[in-house]
């Protein structure tokens, strides 16, 4: 139900159209889908304190990244703007993007360091692999984000209350803000700021610099042991993606033969695409990136 | 398209244009280039296509005297009148914005035809025409061509193709021939000729069915233009135009279905002018703009022509039936007006009626996504108010028009009516009629070991309860073989009712619901379609609701209704209830919105290539009894990456468990 709302409130805000997602919000908080029109997370564990800013000062590793702020800082500036700069235009998030330019670039995701990155970054990786909250118990990632002046990132909410996020600004950037609920904040260099971001947020540059800040992940205080490890174990494994990489196809086997990797199909996508190719008349088939296709003759290796 | 450069001066434009006077140099970025000036003539380039079509005039005004003088030479000794049966010809021309083109066909036509009191004119005039005063004016009796009649027809703009049918349907001639205004009769007698060669090919097929087209060496080889059919071919056919296309494809339809009945006949030496600005043998005006052969327009016409080759078969073997059966004294019976009817029925919805198009369009198409899969969430968890109160939110933003019609594609200025009339479709006569040999086909293949009608995978999330089973025949724009090859019986007979299947949008389906069934409250994805239930086999106990009316169904009795109204099917009885449905284009929708519908059904191939691209695959192909996939590159890294970082060769998906393969062999998980 939060999601098909989640779509449809986004889909408004999209279009930037914002009476009718306030409207939906209203009607969705009505039939107690969400308990608070701002805050719309789709994954909602009840009970939580719900803060939009909760105090960084209450967080250990908010002192702790503050004091290695300057070789953070120093490195991170050095790696930007250099001809193996990691950041890189979001994809997934660009659905958010109503105006300007985010780029991202991946530490950490999905309880793996992203080695291709963190290469270039070994004394930040270092830092953060101090902090477990972030790392072998977050159930976040970590990444950096750099906005160019002009942007703005539409009204949206994260996916879930258990999680907080926390930024720490290397380039604050004079005229870039951020609202979280009803209130509006700015990036200080050098100090962390936490936010809730299930709750309704949004962000503008109107400066004349690029903003750049290293974003983390950390579980909710309020979470309780068990709700924790669930969160953790909801991390896909190697085993889990592997698995989801055979359901999401219809695939019942994958092995590596020569080197090679070879897939069978299960029973209804073998008969599906069977059908496909008994209607062509041919023995198989080689798919282009262009959609074209010619068939597969047999002894022709690639 | 390709708009050139603003930087490019309006000189060099205009000498770019001028080397179009060479045939080699007629290329599309050259018809471009006319198009984006025609439509934006500021920067000082106002002047360039009048004075490129001053051009055009002053060499056609040349050339075609001389090719007039060669063909007038040329012309084979006169045809002595007595000799031959002058047929009755209708000529079909729709014209736009050109009533000076239009006269200009007529007066060359009676000026040149030695019998032109059996020829008919009809002209097919948008109502949206800013010349249809002038074309009023022009043929109300005033203009004396010597020509039988001339007959002006206004309406909706449906596009060439439907214009054509419209014309046809009109026509009172024997022949029925395919015009432009563009086009000019140069050749003294060619009427003669005409009526030699109809008597020639009337005399080797008493059927009647044939095509011609006149000749004069101007075609490459293996093609042709203006088709000429007989009257049986029309009427065997059903249609003149097919509908289907977006631009010029309609004539090669009608020479290919000729060419596969091998009753193709040039009529040779004679001579029809065809002034197209393609050629630089007529000016660039709006009207060629209007229609213009976009490259991404043709490409969809050519690929929806190439996947509909089994349409033309079909026709063609209509009208092969004809001529067998003419060959053979049987008789000729079946509901033929009405299948001309429907292709003149399809005109249209007003101007303006059509779905909204851009960033409005767009947002309101998914937001009515969002919605209705919102909606469905509610119902599915059985709470039907809070469902109302997001479709009547829904309504309130503009989203829909009716909080019980909620269709996720939706086409305002359609009629919305829950339930239709099935009297006002012929072909519901046509299946009422054939209901005993479907049902008797279809119960004897229920229940049978290889009995293709199975528990539903596309529709299995609107199942509360029960069970529902389908098989389609028809889906994607083809009989699914698998499927129809079990019901031989009801596939001629639908294959007779062009509306449910060449120009079906949806699908044809068997459904068998088991009692106990219930399928909860929902809407359709279109309200482009309607749906027709033929019911087979009711027990007691069945019901549908549609809207706010609930029914049931009769034994061979159909029920018309618009499935993007919220409807509802229960079974409280004991026995399986059968229906088969068809689906049909909505009456009000205009040749474009169906074009665009009928080309959205995919064909096999692009089914497969959808099919592997969004699971990444690279290939398939068969090994033994099992098909074996690869993986594209990137994906197949990254698997292998995971692969080796646990150190494993192999998994496979048993049910909902996974067992992993090593290179010791040891197992895991």
């Amino acid at each position: 139900m939060r999601t098909a709302y989640s779509n449809l409130i986004d889909g408004w805000f999209a279009a930037g159209e914002e009476q009718p997602a306030r409207a939906c919000v209203d009607l969705a908080v009505q039939q107690g889908v969400w308990e608070q029109p701002l805050q719309r997370d789709r994954d909602h564990v009840d009970g939580l304190t719900a803060q939009p800013l909760p105090d960084p000062g209450q967080f250990w590793f908010v002192h702790h990244l503050e004091r290695h702020f300057a070789e953070i800082s120093a490195e991170i500036r050095a790696v930007l703007g250099g001809v193996d700069d990691p950041v890189r235009p979001t994809v997934e998030d660009d659905w958010l993007l109503r105006a300007g330019s985010w780029q991202q670039a991946y530490l950490f995701r999905e309880g793996e360091w992203q080695e291709d990155v963190c290469a270039r970054l070994p004394v930040t990786q270092a830092i953060l692999a101090e902090i477990p909250e972030m790392t072998t118990l977050s159930p976040g990632v970590i990444l950096l984000s750099r906005l160019a002046p002009g942007t703005h990132i539409m009204p949206h909410c994260g996916s879930t209350n258990a999680v907080l996020r926390v930024h720490l600004p290397i380039i604050p950037a004079e005229g870039a803000s951020i609202r979280v609920g009803t209130e509006t904040s700015t990036w200080e260099e050098g100090r962390c700021l936490v936010f809730d971001d299930s709750f309704e947020h949004e962000v503008w540059h109107r400066g004349e610099e690029d903003r750049v800040v290293l974003i983390m992940d950390v579980l909710h205080p309020g979470v309780d042991a068990a709700h924790r490890a669930a969160l953790l174990a909801n991390r896909p494994t190697v085993q889990q993606r592997v698995t989801a990489f055979l359901r999401d196809r219809g695939l019942a086997e994958v092995r590596v033969v020569d080197g090679r990797l070879q897939c069978t199909a299960d029973g209804s996508t073998a008969h599906k695409v069977g059908r496909y190719l008994d209607v062509l008349g041919v023995p198989g088939v080689r798919v282009s990136a262009d959609g074209s296709w010619r068939p597969f003759r047999a002894g022709v290796g690639d | 398209m390709t708009v050139p450069t603003p930087r490019e001066r309006p000189l060099r434009q205009f000498g770019r244009l001028l080397s179009g006077h060479l045939a080699k140099n007629r290329t599309v970025p050259l018809q471009d280039l006319a198009t984006s000036i025609l439509r934006d003539p500021s920067g000082g380039r106002g002047w360039i296509i009048p004075a490129i079509n001053a051009s055009i005039r002053a060499r056609v005004a040349l050339t075609s005297a001389r090719d007039r003088s060669v063909a007038i030479l040329g012309n084979q000794p006169p045809v002595r009148d007595d000799d031959v049966p002058h047929a009755r010809l209708s000529v079909l021309c729709p014209s736009r914005q050109r009533p000076g083109g239009l006269r200009r066909l007529l007066r060359s036509m009676a000026g040149t035809a030695t019998h032109p009191e059996r020829i008919e004119v009809l002209c097919y005039v948008d109502s949206d025409d800013p010349a249809v005063a002038r074309y009023r004016k022009m043929l109300d009796g005033r203009l004396v061509t010597g020509l039988d009649r001339v007959v002006l027809q206004v309406g909706e703009p449906i596009g060439l193709p439907a214009a054509w049918n419209a014309l046809a349907a009109a026509a009172t001639g024997d022949l029925l021939a395919m015009a432009n205004d563009d086009q000019v009769y140069v050749q003294r007698g060619w009427d003669l000729a005409l009526d030699r060669r109809v008597q020639e090919l009337s005399a080797s097929h008493a059927d009647g069915v044939f095509c011609m087209y006149f000749d004069a060496d101007q075609y490459p080889e293996g093609s042709a233009d203006f088709p000429i059919v007989t009257r049986a071919w029309f009427e065997g056919l059903g249609y003149f135009s097919p509908e289907m296309f977006q631009q010029w494809q309609a004539e090669r339809w009608i020479f290919d279905i000729a060419r596969r009945l091998d009753r193709l006949y040039p009529i040779a030496g004679v001579r029809v002018d065809h002034l197209h600005f393609q050629d630089y043998t007529a000016p660039f005006d709006a009207t060629y703009q209007r229609h213009r052969i976009t490259r991404e327009k043709s490409l969809a016409d050519h690929a929806l022509y190439i996947r509909a080759d089994v349409d033309r078969e079909r026709a063609a073997q209509v009208l092969r039936g004809l001529i067998d059966r003419t060959a053979s004294p049987a008789t000729v019976t079946g509901p033929k007006e009405d299948t001309m009817a429907m292709s003149v029925e399809d005109t249209g919805v007003e101007p303006g009626d059509g779905p909204l198009t851009g960033t409005r369009g767009y947002i309101l198409q998914t937001a009515r996504r969002h919605y209705a899969n919102l909606i469905d969430a509610w119902h599915y968890g059985g709470r039907p108010a809070d469902a109302w109160a997001c479709a009547e939110l829904a309504v309130a933003q503009g989203v829909w028009e009716h909080p019980l019609q909620r269709a996720r594609e939706y086409i305002p200025g359609l009629e919305a009516r829950p339930l239709h009339d099935a009297g006002t479709f012929w072909f519901t006569a046509l299946l009422e009629q054939r209901y005993p040999e479907i049902r008797a086909e279809i119960e004897s293949v229920l229940n049978r070991p290889d009995d293709p009608v199975q528990r539903t995978t596309d529709d299995n999330a609107l199942i509360l309860a029960g069970d529902w089973k389908q098989a389609h025949l028809f889906r994607d724009g083809a009989w699914q073989e698998d499927v129809a090859r079990h019901f031989p019986v009801t596939r001629a007979i639908l294959d007779g009712i062009p509306e449910v299947t060449t120009f079906s949008p949806g699908v044809i389906t068997v459904s068998r619901v088991v009692p106990g069934t219930h399928i909860m409250a929902h809407c359709g994805p279109t309200n482009a379609t309607l749906r027709i239930h033929l019911p087979l086999i009711v027990p007691p106990g069945v019901w549908i609701r549609v809207a706010d009316e609930k029914l049931t169904w009769e034994e061979g009795r159909c029920l018309v209704f618009d499935d993007s109204f919220e409807h509802e099917v229960g079974h409280e009885g004991d026995t399986d209830r059968i229906v088969l449905i068809l689906d049909t284009l909505h009456p009000d929708l205009a040749g474009q919105h169906s074009q665009r519908l009928l080309q959205r059904r995919l064909t096999t191939e692009e089914q497969m290539v959808a099919f592997l691209r969004d699971g990444g695959f690279a290939e398939v192909r068969r090994e033994g009894d099992d098909l074996v996939f690869e993986p594209e590159p990137a994906l197949r890294d990254l698997i292998l990456r995971y692969m080796e970082n646990t150190g494993v060769t192999g998994a496979e998906l048993r049910g909902d468990a996974v067992r992993w393969h090593r290179p010791a062999g040891a197992e895991l998980g």
